[in-house]
């Protein structure tokens, strides 16, 4: 970079003028205590991060209470280890004692934003995060009620996405998970390997 | 030697990095660090949530709004359940209401918030209650925030603290104004108190700026350096197939058929997974020397730009980049102001009634062409 630009004056800078004795007493306790609070929370952010680290176990509580709700570090979801199944959502509503046809909702969602250069994140994000949930909780043994809240959520979700298509939720609606395999790099996809496999996710009442 | 000489030497060789270490705390009193940087990253976060409001507005009653799924119910619970009802509960369900009028209202004045962050009209004020408006739509969706949203999150809270209004502001230009008039005027300036108060409160602004700043650059290494760490221990990113994966996964592609193209080529997609790993890892390291930081910005802006166009993460991308300008130091805004002002200059000579890009946007270029 060009050494030779100087940069202009900032009037807003401290001059450098010397302080008294009390003012400069005041500014030293005052920029301690900045960098006192900055160390504690660089010590908490990384504590935080580094949830393995057996410091990090003893004081979870304490690390915890410091980082949320304000500094979340979900950093496992930008370098995922990406999933070799295509998962998609797909729901039946029930009529009448009459199921109707699966209706692919993913697929939707991804033909809604697919060259869209600045896609919505009600298209990209809200089932796909729904479904994970759920599917996470639902693995828990010992988590009925958050379940409980997830699946609600999860049917609360579908329910607005059926209404957007302009689908009649009816009485009740099935969930199925349809998980397709992503073929191996360099191999030719097999019938066999490519084709769908189903998983049924829940049963629910549309409660009206 | 004299045993006296000899303890003096001692004292001087330990005196030495003492005397150091009060020169630059002295420094970090005196200096706000990198204020260019600092006013990037205002403009950058304040326009990129103007963006970001605009292109939800249509979706945001179902988003944040009365509409919601996550309806104030569920809402409530899950609050509890984390144990954040406690005093500031009213702060986090600020958005939660079944008036469409008040969550507009709301909406409406976020909207306002960010433009006038992004102009710099009285920053610090601006930044507080953009950073109150932020948290509160962050809680409100917490069933579905991307990794933007997170971000966004991250550098509202530390702008606050940074003195990011002294450059590329509409409060710059009114002190340059202000500044001339009273040049003109003979100094008639309204002090509210003595002169060296006036110093002290500079200095403490200063060490305060000094701080948020650094948090910043931690925050940004610290997101390079768990993704490489989260990465590492994927067998497909050792392996290199986990950007044919990502290409080939059908919840993340803008453009299937360049997805597929970049899939088909084997040894090129894994080569891209390798530079992306050693880039993230390599980053909170190379950031520190003056000339491999540009070559690391580099990679980290192409692959950005990647992911923001092919992975469809063009606002997550966007903010990254942002995040990553707290490393770009003085010289450089200064030198790129400088070409943009030498652009300008050159064709306004040949056609005068070109239409000028405002110096402002000099900061916001590497951001707009992913955004």
């Amino acid at each position: 970079m060009a050494e030779s630009v100087i940069p202009p004056p900032d009037p807003l800078a401290p001059r450098g003028t010397p302080l008294g004795a009390s003012r400069r007493g005041i500014l030293r306790w005052c920029a301690a205590f900045v960098a006192f609070v900055a160390l504690v929370h660089s010590s908490m952010l990384l504590l935080y991060v580094a949830t393995d680290f057996p410091l990090s176990r003893t004081y979870a509580k304490q690390v915890n209470g410091w980082m949320r709700p304000l500094f979340p570090q979900d950093w496992s979801i930008f370098a995922p280890e990406p999933s070799k199944f295509n998962q998609h959502l797909e729901v039946r509503a029930n009529v009448d004692g009459r199921f109707g046809p699966w209706i692919d909702l993913t697929a939707h969602d991804n033909a809604a934003y697919r060259g869209e250069l600045l896609p919505s994140i009600e298209d990209q994000l809200v089932l796909r995060r729904a479904v994970s949930q759920y599917r996470s909780n639902a693995a828990r043994p010992d988590a009925r009620q958050a379940t409980g809240r997830s699946a609600r959520y999860l049917l609360n979700v579908v329910l607005v996405r059926l209404d957007a298509i302009g689908e009649e939720p009816g009485q009740a609606v099935q969930l199925r998970l349809k998980s397709t395999r992503i073929p191996a790099p360099g191999t030719r996809p097999d019938a066999s390997v490519t084709r769908p496999r189903y998983q049924a996710l829940g049963y629910w009442k549309v409660r009206p | 030697m004299t045993v006296r000489a000899a303890l003096a030497l001692g004292r001087d060789a330990a005196g030495g990095p003492l005397r150091q270490v009060a020169a630059t705390a002295r420094k970090l009193t005196l200096q706000p660090l990198a204020p260019y940087s600092a006013a990037a990253i205002r403009i950058g976060l304040g326009g990129l949530y103007l963006i970001h409001l605009l292109r939800e507005s249509v979706r945001a009653d179902r988003l944040w709004g009365p509409g919601s799924p996550f309806t104030a119910d569920l809402f409530a619970q899950t609050l509890e359940a984390r144990g954040w009802d406690g005093p500031f509960s009213w702060w986090y369900s600020l958005l939660v209401t079944d008036s469409a009028l008040v969550f507009w209202a709301w909406y409406g004045l976020a909207v306002v918030l960010s433009a006038l962050l992004m102009l710099g009209w009285r920053t610090r004020a601006v930044s507080v209650l953009f950073w109150f408006l932020v948290v509160a739509f962050y809680i409100r969706g917490s069933m579905a925030n991307s990794g933007w949203a997170l971000l966004s999150l991250l550098f509202a809270n530390y702008l606050v603290f940074v003195a990011s209004g002294r450059h590329w502001s509409l409060d710059a230009r009114r002190r340059a104004r202000r500044a001339q008039r009273e040049k003109a005027a003979a100094g008639s300036r309204f002090v509210f108190w003595g002169e060296e108060t006036e110093e002290l409160r500079r200095r403490l602004v200063t060490v305060l700026h000094n701080g948020g700043m650094a948090m910043i650059a931690l925050q940004v290494m610290v997101i390079y350096g768990s993704a490489a760490m989260y990465k590492i221990q994927g067998e497909s990113w050792r392996n290199g197939t986990a950007l044919y994966y990502s290409m080939m996964y059908d919840d993340f592609s803008t453009f299937p058929e360049l997805s597929a193209w970049i899939a088909s080529h084997g040894t090129f997609a894994a080569l891209m997974a390798y530079v992306t790993v050693f880039s993230q890892m390599l980053f909170p390291a190379l950031v520190f020397n003056r000339r491999l930081k540009y070559c690391i910005l580099v990679v980290m802006l192409t692959t950005h730009i990647g992911i923001g166009l092919l992975m469809a993460l063009p606002m997550f991308s966007a903010i990254t980049i942002v995040g990553d300008l707290v490393f770009l130091p003085t010289t450089f805004w200064l030198a790129a102001s400088r070409l943009v002002r030498t652009v300008r200059a050159a064709p306004e000579e040949e056609k005068p009634r070109a239409p000028v890009p405002p110096a402002r946007e000099a900061a916001d270029a590497g951001v707009g062409s992913s955004a």
